[in-house]
């Protein structure tokens, strides 16, 4: 595979150092690290090379610079002005796409991100990060769930820089789930290691040194740092802060701020200003100092983002003094000795550390193990795995057919309805040599003739996603050099469709198991050899995520309508389950019947629904026990709760939600419907209620909870994993694959 | 005795839903504006309110369908109704000692909205106790970054006390990094950080009602 080309914008002035710039150059060098072809476009003239000229040493690093480029294969960037605006960059990154055909485009920032979202020449191809949207649920409002939801729709992922920020799009914004992606914080091997000098520290002779690197603002506390050599002094310990960086924050509700910012920096006693500095110049001064500060006012404690400078500190092995906030003792272990709390006073918190300087020492190698995983090399790793990943090497026949016609394969997806199509069309989206464009379909038997007939004439490669009225029309109108896939679903099977389709013009009909690929041979004139099985995807590394402490006494049961899946059977597991322990609850990812109409109108439907209920809220035992989750795409965090997934449907073709389940770590518990033997292994399949019941009981009392959530995993993973799955949808678009009944 | 009971609960029930029929209240908000013209402006909200409610919504179906039913879950200090009435997110021991003197709605992360889905129960102040997050079984891991649903929902829940003028009180009996993320940006009208909850304030926010 020839090398990924991949085009970066930061939207951020590289002339400042602050962490959106020092994270464009992290990520520069990361993917030039992962021989990525990276073209870096500039937002700003640039004044100074402090943070560029360590990306000049790689070859495969192209810094774009629409100021001068005027000359340069990029000369149609040229443009006049010190820096871009939001529209420029935009119209400069639209060009640029169409001249280079990246396989990717990097991008950050809340202002450009929702412009660039609307440019159909780059959509499916963003990769953007974001950190700049609210961080609560409660301030997630109407407007940035839209502009949020538009670019996650334009995204090919969403780079988040935690957990914790994953989490929270996820669960408020839909578009985002299965999207996201983690993109930690990068430190670069620094260029020296602390050499922390203890000896008669807080004297005249071994001053303790205190450092801060970053921008000047009230929120950072850095007034108030300013003040800590004097507080120090009273408390008998000489001390000395360096404070580096340029940036002052002048806040228009504190407009004497940044002046009294300024002469603190310039007058204040034992504080020394060393100014903007290069990175590597920066570390290296830091290096000298005894406590990096990463002290912040308590507004910022429910930040959900990591701060790169501890990160950088740590990697130097400096101790860091910082808040007590969840994140940090996750971080840092609860028992680290610098974290400031709320009502804490700083300097007395220095005083101690000096009178003790073996909790210097015990810092210093807390930080320096924690940050461990940010270091380049490990994000080197990171990183190569998300590119292999959302930009994945063609498959055999795509490589052939670009080499023979020198162009794209180009595929067309019809569908009213991608939920189960979304991690293969990214997989078509990311690889090189295929060009994949939609055909949406308002309703399953209803399309725009227009746009079919233009995707028509357009295709290679047509794939209906459900058998429905687009199978049909694609079916009737193809023409012989293109090739027609058609993918079936438990539903079809039950309409004219199957029947009545053109079977002699459908290349391969996919089924997601085998006894489903027999029921439709049994209706469709599709000849047998063209029928294939390709199972369901599941996601394992997206679901994977560690469960909670009490996950091991929650059951989860995905989708509890229409009364088929049999919401009242995994009650009477539960029910039976805390008879004997009360630890033991429910929770329910669904839509409520009355949320599906066409549940709802059906009496029989709603009389057992409202039984159901009443039962719930009668029954004493299961008083507080059963939650009703909202119905949405956020499965892989929600799963971090649940230890048990259940499906007690009286009919499934596949039933995906105890794959995800075990993909997650949980251990499926399966009543049995026809043909859960050939999807799922007999050791999940129990023959009733109070069998399940009794399996999750010793399974738990055995303590094998954990080990055989494992084995589930493992299983699923070999099974139908993304890979595997993916791998034969790669195929097919140019081969045949063996029939079901081979 | 038990049948009487029984009766009586199911009259309570009826009464309940009577209570949320239009017209009762549409008759409730245009009496209010006759006896005291002063609160014209607070019924005269509830009108538009109700006005606004009158094509009906899913949550309302859900509080038409189980409204009966979830009266089931509320703890009352006598077996009829009496005291305060009192919606919680809250550990197992803060509401035994709440359902000592006020009729007490344990709330679900799926209870969604205090208005609609709630309107047979009606509370007068919701109460939620920091330590929910760590340990109840119902609101468990509430304030974990890592379960923004359940932010989310709690969320849902106070914002609808806020439109619904429904108090709402926030015992922060817990350390903050605990609670921080699930309360940040809520809209709170106080928080008791006292290691006790003191009983008394209740009847100072259901005097405000």
């Amino acid at each position: 595979m020839t090398n990924r080309k991949i085009l970066l914008y930061g939207d951020v002035n590289m002339n400042i150092i602050d962490g959106s710039a020092v994270w464009a150059a992290s990520a520069a060098e990361v993917l030039a690290r992962c021989d990525v072809d990276v073209y870096f476009l500039l937002k700003a003239k640039p004044t100074t090379d402090r943070l560029l000229l360590p990306l000049a040493e790689f070859k495969n690093i192209t810094i774009i610079n629409p100021f001068t480029d005027a000359i340069s294969r990029f000369k149609s960037m040229f443009t006049k002005g010190d820096s871009l605006s939001v529209a420029n960059a935009v119209s400069l990154i639209e060009k640029l796409h169409q001249q280079e055909n990246f396989d990717g485009i990097l991008i950050r920032g809340g202002k450009l991100a929702p412009q660039l979202a609307k440019s159909e020449i780059v959509f499916g191809k963003l990769w953007t990060y974001l950190t700049d949207f609210p961080q609560s649920a409660a301030a997630m409002d109407t407007a940035s769930r839209k502009w949020l939801g538009d670019v996650a729709k334009a995204s090919h992922v969403m780079l988040c820089q935690t957990e914790y920020l994953r989490a929270l799009l996820e669960a408020t914004i839909p578009q985002t789930a299965g999207k996201c992606a983690i993109w930690s914080p990068i430190v670069a091997e620094p260029p020296v290691s602390a050499d922390l000098n203890l000896a008669q520290l807080g004297t005249d002779t071994n001053p303790l040194a205190l450092v801060y690197t970053g921008k000047f603002a009230p929120l950072w506390n850095t007034l108030e740092m300013c003040e800590l050599p004097k507080q120090l002094a009273a408390l008998g310990v000489t001390a000395e802060l360096n404070m580096i960086g340029d940036k002052i924050h002048n806040p228009k509700e504190l407009p004497t701020w940044a002046a009294a910012m300024q002469t603190a920096l310039t007058t204040t006693k034992r504080v020394i200003w060393h100014g903007g500095m290069a990175r590597a110049t920066a570390m290296e001064q830091s290096a000298k100092s005894h406590i990096g500060l990463s002290w912040r006012a308590a507004e910022l404690d429910a930040s959900l983002e990591l701060s790169t400078k501890v990160l950088e500190f740590g990697s130097m092995g400096i101790p860091v003094l910082l808040n007590r906030n969840l994140m940090h003792e996750q971080l840092l272990g609860s028992d680290y000795p610098l974290f400031v709390d709320a009502d804490s006073d700083v300097a007395s918190v220095l005083a101690a550390s000096v009178k003790d300087p073996a909790l210097l020492a015990k810092a210093a190698a807390a930080v320096k193990m924690a940050t461990a995983e940010f270091s380049m090399s490990s994000s080197v790793a990171k990183v190569q795995q998300l590119l292999t990943r959302y930009i994945p090497a063609p498959a055999a026949g795509v490589i052939e057919f670009n080499r023979s016609r020198s162009r794209a394969l180009r595929v067309v997806v019809a569908s009213h309805d991608l939920k189960f199509f979304t991690k293969i069309a990214a997989h078509y989206q990311g690889m090189p040599g295929i060009e994949l464009r939609f055909d949406h379909w308002p309703a399953i038997n209803r399309n725009e003739g227009r746009i079919s007939k233009a995707m028509l004439k357009w295709a290679d490669v047509i794939i209906c996603e459900w058998c429905g009225g687009n199978a049909l029309w694609y079916a009737k109108h193809k023409k012989s050099r293109q090739r027609l896939i058609v993918r079936l679903h438990r539903f079809e099977l039950s309409r004219p469709w199957p029947e009545t389709i053109k079977g002699s013009a459908v290349d391969q009909l996919v089924c997601v198991s085998k006894p489903y690929a027999e029921l439709t041979l049994a209706k469709t004139s599709v000849p047998n050899e063209r029928v294939v099985m390709v199972p369901n995807w599941v996601d394992v590394a997206d679901l994977n995520r560690p469960k909670f402490e009490d996950a091991q006494f929650t059951i989860g049961l995905i989708g509890a309508a229409p009364m088929r899946k049999r919401p009242d059977l995994a009650i009477a597991i539960l029910e039976q389950l805390r008879a004997v322990d009360p630890r033991f609850k429910l929770v329910i990812k669904t839509k409520l019947p009355w949320q599906m109409p066409w549940v709802w109108r059906d009496q029989t439907e709603r009389d057992q629904f409202r039984e159901l209920f009443e039962h719930i809220e009668r029954t004493e035992s299961l008083r507080g026990s059963i939650i009703f989750d909202d119905y949405g795409a956020d499965v892989a965090n929600w799963l971090r709760r649940v230890g048990w997934v259940l499906s007690t449907s009286d009919d499934e073709s596949f039933h995906l939600a105890p794959a995800e389940g075990a993909a997650s770590g949980a251990v499926p518990v399966i009543l049995p419907w026809p043909g859960s033997d050939q999807i799922y292994d007999a050791k999940w399949i129990h023959q009733d209620v109070t069998a399940a019941a009794n399996f999750i009981l010793a399974t738990t009392k055995s303590g094998t909870w954990a080990q055989l959530g494992e084995q589930a995993r493992t299983e699923i993973s070999s099974r139908y994993g993304l890979e595997l799955v993916n791998e034969q949808w790669a195929k097919i678009l140019t081969q045949d694959l063996p029939s079901a009944n081979s | 005795m038990n049948e009487l009971t029984n009766r009586v609960q199911k009259l309570e029930a009826e009464l309940a839903q009577l209570k949320n029929s239009g017209a009762f209240l549409v008759g409730t908000a245009l009496l209010a504006i006759a006896k005291d013209p002063r609160r014209s402006l607070v019924a005269m909200r509830n009108l538009v309110r109700l006005w606004r409610l009158r094509g009906e919504s899913v949550d309302r179906q859900f509080s038409t369908e189980l409204g009966e039913p979830m009266l089931q879950r509320v703890r009352k200090p006598t077996k009829f109704n009496f005291g305060a009435r009192i919606a919680v997110i809250g550990t197992a021991n803060f509401i035994d000692e709440l359902a000592e003197t006020c009729c007490v709605l344990a709330l679900m992360p799926h209870d969604r909205d205090l208005a609609d889905v709630l309107l047979p129960f009606k509370p007068q102040l919701l109460i939620i106790e920091a330590k929910a997050g760590t340990h109840s079984d119902i609101w468990r891991h509430l304030g974990d970054p890592l379960a923004p649903d359940r932010a989310a929902q709690l969320a849902r829940i106070v914002n609808s006390a806020s439109r619904s003028s429904i108090p709402v009180i926030f015992w922060a009996n817990a350390p903050r990094k605990i609670w921080e993320h699930a309360v940040v940006d809520l809209q709170i009208d106080q928080i008791v950080t006292a290691e006790n909850f003191e009983m008394s304030l209740i009847n100072t926010w259901i005097a405000h009602d």
